[in-house]
């Protein structure tokens, strides 16, 4: 019995191949026949003669077992829709991918929610985020996300908070870290997920990759939450394609008058389930919730300062004078409400209540 | 005939000493000066010529030597212009030259005859007094500096006759009286209270004076960096005389005192712009003067647009920061210039410098926003102590606020702290003046090291514990932890505490905003 993982490895390297890997395969009768195939047999696969002739070459020249064996050094998988371990969910999405790359463990949850939003997200959007993904977290649901810039970012790192599961599908290859400035996110999303990806390692994060990438985030979960995002907003692709495959839709409400609120806004007049909490989700999705809720010891100080705090991204000298404390108390509350995950920090120096 | 005048040459933060000799015998009419000078030196022998004719005396037709001793002292600029005319004069006895042998003298002069303003006036008068001469001759310009100088006659002489009918003694010149009054002349200075809200900026600033620590403030353009920063100096304590006499030996060698200054009384603030080179910087030059680092001694170095700083640059800053003075090594010999400053750095939050501004959005990506935080190299971010935010106010802020503190307050409690500070280090500096006299003295909370980190610095456990948990949960740097410690002293000192206690601890994490991990 032939290894059909290798000979997906092969064909997802293979350009000509690619874009259409899995009908062909099916065509030829199964990933190792496809690329063993002859010129003439691709050709009979509905390949133009030039495109065989080069694919055929770049086989030639092609290492496979090498290649392999590399994946396997970087800590990479292949798992194909054979496999026990392959995402049930996704197996029921139409366009499936029949081979995916995968690195961390991908079992051990019984529901999944795909959190997307837009990569120039609010203080508030990512609040929110991080919110519903930490309470999803906790009551074992997986976060799904796109582990991009903004809304996903924060999804996960909720997840990751709270020590639940979170899957992040990447539009690139396995080894490259997209954006730039979530390399440690991505060492914590493979600890408590798995990364997942279509592509061979060392694939450029190509604005193609990420509707197709999109397809997955939405095939992987029962439903997906939009927090925030714009009128033409990746996230609304995401939607359309939750939609296609029967998964519920929730919306997260926004400012009428933001840009960045139209796209979800949208999705709630068309009927999707309006958000305000993780409560609705786990209602709607029919998720028991777990009895045992987190005890948090707060002082009454933090609590005055949380409240005052309120939801909006705050500046430190704002809170000084909304508080009307000295800098040291401020400076001592604020750094312990973030010690215990109430806040966060973020670039721009503002503070920002999480939960 | 020969005839000898004293003079002194200015080389680094001394002044020492130089016979101009003068000889005049039969020959081609020339003057050829010998003796490691500079072209402004040998330029002097046209304006001595004009100057003498100009005096309505004679010049010599004859030839002149004129040998600036000791040789292997490289000379510089136009000081010698004066005690080589003098020579002259002297050495065809137009004047007696027994009187001349008391006093060092230097000065520029003009083709007219008038004297002009030298540099380094101060270090030669300091020259003289510790030759145990009985005083310096010296440009009026120059009187007022130079009479700092304790146990010497100060001469200002504003024109060639005016010396030459004191040397015949048919005049007598009135010594320069030592002026010196330190004095607040408070109104004058820029004042904090004309700074709208920024509290908390206000509040970093304030623990950073208090403690010697360098600071960094980040905030977008038009946020008033620079504003809090030019008013750091009416915030620190006042200087001593010893600090003053320090600040206008450099002030007196750069040639930056105003005609008729004395004392420089007020702390420098020096603010050098991003494309300053490293000799501007530190100093340096083929005849060394001294940097930016050094005319902020005792003052404040201001560098906006810190990042835009050539890294290089940057890079040597290290070793001021680090000893509070600077070396600087040519194949002639190595000079030092005092360097002991406070540092403050300005910067944008990213590259567009709109990051958190309400009004105005943002077009970075956080990675090159990272980079750009990243042009401030590791080791330079750990000799800054305080990191802060300065936000840009609205509009409804800056009508709203109510006006700040006087600085005069605030000045009141920073001298409360260093005095603290003093006492603390007291008996530690005692050791190192009994010791071998290498070590350094500690006069404030930033310039301690690890071992008396150690010992002062100590933390109850739930402080202690504190500080670990904020290190872990916000991914702090290593090297932030001996900085919070430092910081967290200060802070406690300002309210007179002896323990530092948990809430000291959180405030200075809070001030480490470049090296922790972002949302």
């Amino acid at each position: 019995m032939k290894d059909v993982r290798k000979y997906w490895l092969g064909i997802k390297m293979a350009p000509a191949l690619r874009y259409r890997q899995y009908v062909l395969a099916e065509a030829a009768g199964g990933p190792c026949e496809l690329w063993e195939a002859t010129a003439k047999e691709l050709t009979d696969l509905g390949l133009s003669a030039n495109v065989a002739h080069q694919t055929v070459a770049f086989r030639n020249s092609l290492d496979l077992d090498e290649e392999y064996s590399k994946l396997g050094k970087a800590g990479i998988r292949i798992v194909t829709d054979g496999d026990d371990e392959y995402p049930w969910l996704l197996k029921q999405a139409i366009n499936y991918p029949r081979a995916i790359l995968v690195k961390g463990k991908l079992q051990g949850y019984d529901h999944a929610v795909a959190i997307v939003g837009s990569r120039r997200a609010t203080a508030l959007g990512k609040a929110f985020s991080f919110e519903i993904a930490e309470a999803l977290g906790q009551e074992g649901v997986a976060v799904v996300s796109g582990a991009a810039r903004g809304i996903d970012t924060a999804a996960h790192w909720g997840a990751v908070e709270a020590g639940g599961i979170t899957f992040g599908i990447l539009g690139c290859g396995l080894d490259v870290i997209y954006p730039p400035e979530n390399r440690k996110l991505f060492r914590e999303i493979e600890q408590h997920g798995a990364l997942i990806s279509e592509y061979p390692p060392g694939t450029a994060p190509l604005p193609m990759n990420f509707p197709a990438r999109n397809r997955i985030v939405a095939g992987m979960c029962q439903g997906i939450v939009v927090v925030e995002a714009g009128e033409r907003s990746g996230a609304l692709i995401t939607a359309d394609f939750a939609l296609e495959y029967g998964r519920d839709v929730f919306a997260v409400p926004g400012n009428s008058k933001q840009q960045n609120s139209r796209g979800a806004n949208k999705l709630i007049k068309q009927g999707a389930f309006l958000v305000e909490s993780a409560d609705d989700i786990l209602d709607i999705l029919g998720i028991e919730r777990s009895t045992r809720l987190k005890q948090y010891n707060l002082s009454q100080r933090e609590i005055a300062l949380l409240d005052n705090l309120g939801w909006e991204a705050k500046r430190m000298d704002e809170i000084l004078r909304d508080t009307n404390e000295s800098v040291a108390i401020v400076a001592a509350l604020l750094l312990s409400l973030e010690i215990s995950g109430f806040i966060k920090k973020d670039l721009s120096g503002c503070y920002l209540r999480v939960r | 005939m020969l005839a000898k005048v004293l003079s002194a040459s200015v080389i680094g933060m001394d002044a020492s000493l130089i016979d101009v000799e003068v000889d005049i015998f039969l020959g081609v009419p020339m003057i050829n000066i010998v003796g490691l000078a500079d072209t402004a030196v040998k330029e002097s022998k046209e304006r001595v010529k004009s100057g003498i004719l100009n005096s309505e005396y004679e010049f010599p037709l004859r030839r002149i030597t004129v040998n600036l001793a000791p040789a292997d002292i490289k000379k510089e600029g136009p000081v010698f212009d004066l005690p080589i005319a003098l020579g002259i004069m002297a050495a065809t006895e137009q004047i007696p030259q027994d009187k001349l042998q008391d006093y060092i003298v230097a000065g520029e002069l003009s083709l007219t005859g008038e004297i002009r303003r030298i540099n380094g006036a101060l270090l030669i008068a300091i020259c003289a007094r510790n030759l145990g001469k009985k005083g310096v001759i010296l440009p009026q310009d120059n009187a007022s500096e130079a009479a700092i100088v304790d146990g010497i006659d100060v001469l200002p002489v504003s024109n060639l006759n005016q010396v030459v009918d004191f040397i015949k003694g048919r005049e007598d010149i009135e010594p320069k009286v030592r002026s010196i009054n330190i004095t607040e002349n408070g109104h004058l200075e820029p004042d904090f209270s004309e700074v709208k809200g920024q509290g908390y900026v206000k509040r970093a600033l304030e623990v950073a004076s208090a403690g010697g620590h360098n600071i960094l403030l980040i905030g977008p353009p038009g946020s008033g960096k620079t504003m809090l920063a030019s008013r750091l100096p009416s915030i620190l304590p006042k200087l001593t005389l010893d600090e003053a006499i320090e600040v206008t030996k450099v002030y007196s060698v750069a040639g930056m005192l105003r005609s008729g200054e004395s004392l420089i009384t007020s702390r420098p603030f020096r603010e050098p712009h991003h494309t300053i080179s490293h000799a501007g910087l530190i100093g340096g030059g083929s005849y060394p003067r001294p940097g930016e680092v050094s005319l902020a001694h005792n003052g404040v170095l201001f560098l906006d647009e810190f990042p835009e700083f050539a890294k290089s640059v940057l890079q040597v800053l290290r070793q001021p920061l680090e000893e509070g003075r600077v070396t600087i090594s040519r194949a002639a010999g190595s000079l030092t210039y005092p360097a002991r400053f406070m540092l403050v750095g300005a910067m944008n939050p990213c590259p567009c410098g709109q990051l958190g501004d309400r009004v105005k959005q943002c077009i970075c990506n956080p990675h090159s926003i990272q980079r750009y935080r990243g042009r401030i190299s590791g080791p330079l971010l750990d000799r800054i102590d305080i990191h802060v935010e300065v936000p840009r106010l609205t509009k409804e802020e800056l009508l709203k606020s109510q006006e700040g503190e006087k600085s005069a307050t605030i000045k009141d409690r920073i001298e409360m702290t260093r005095a603290i500070q003093a006492n603390r280090f007291n008996a530690l500096n005692e050791k190192i003046k009994q010791g071998d006299g290498h070590g350094r003295s500690i006069l404030t909370n930033s310039q301690m090291k690890a071992r008396e980190v150690k010992e002062f610095c100590s933390l109850t456990p739930q402080a202690s514990s504190f500080l670990e948990a904020s290190i872990d949960k916000l991914g702090l740097s290593g090297r932030a932890f001996e900085r919070v410690l430092k910081v967290a002293r200060t802070i406690a000192d300002l309210a007179g505490q002896n323990r530092i206690e948990v809430e000291n601890i959180a405030e200075a994490v809070q001030y480490r905003t470049m090296d922790r991990q972002y949302f």
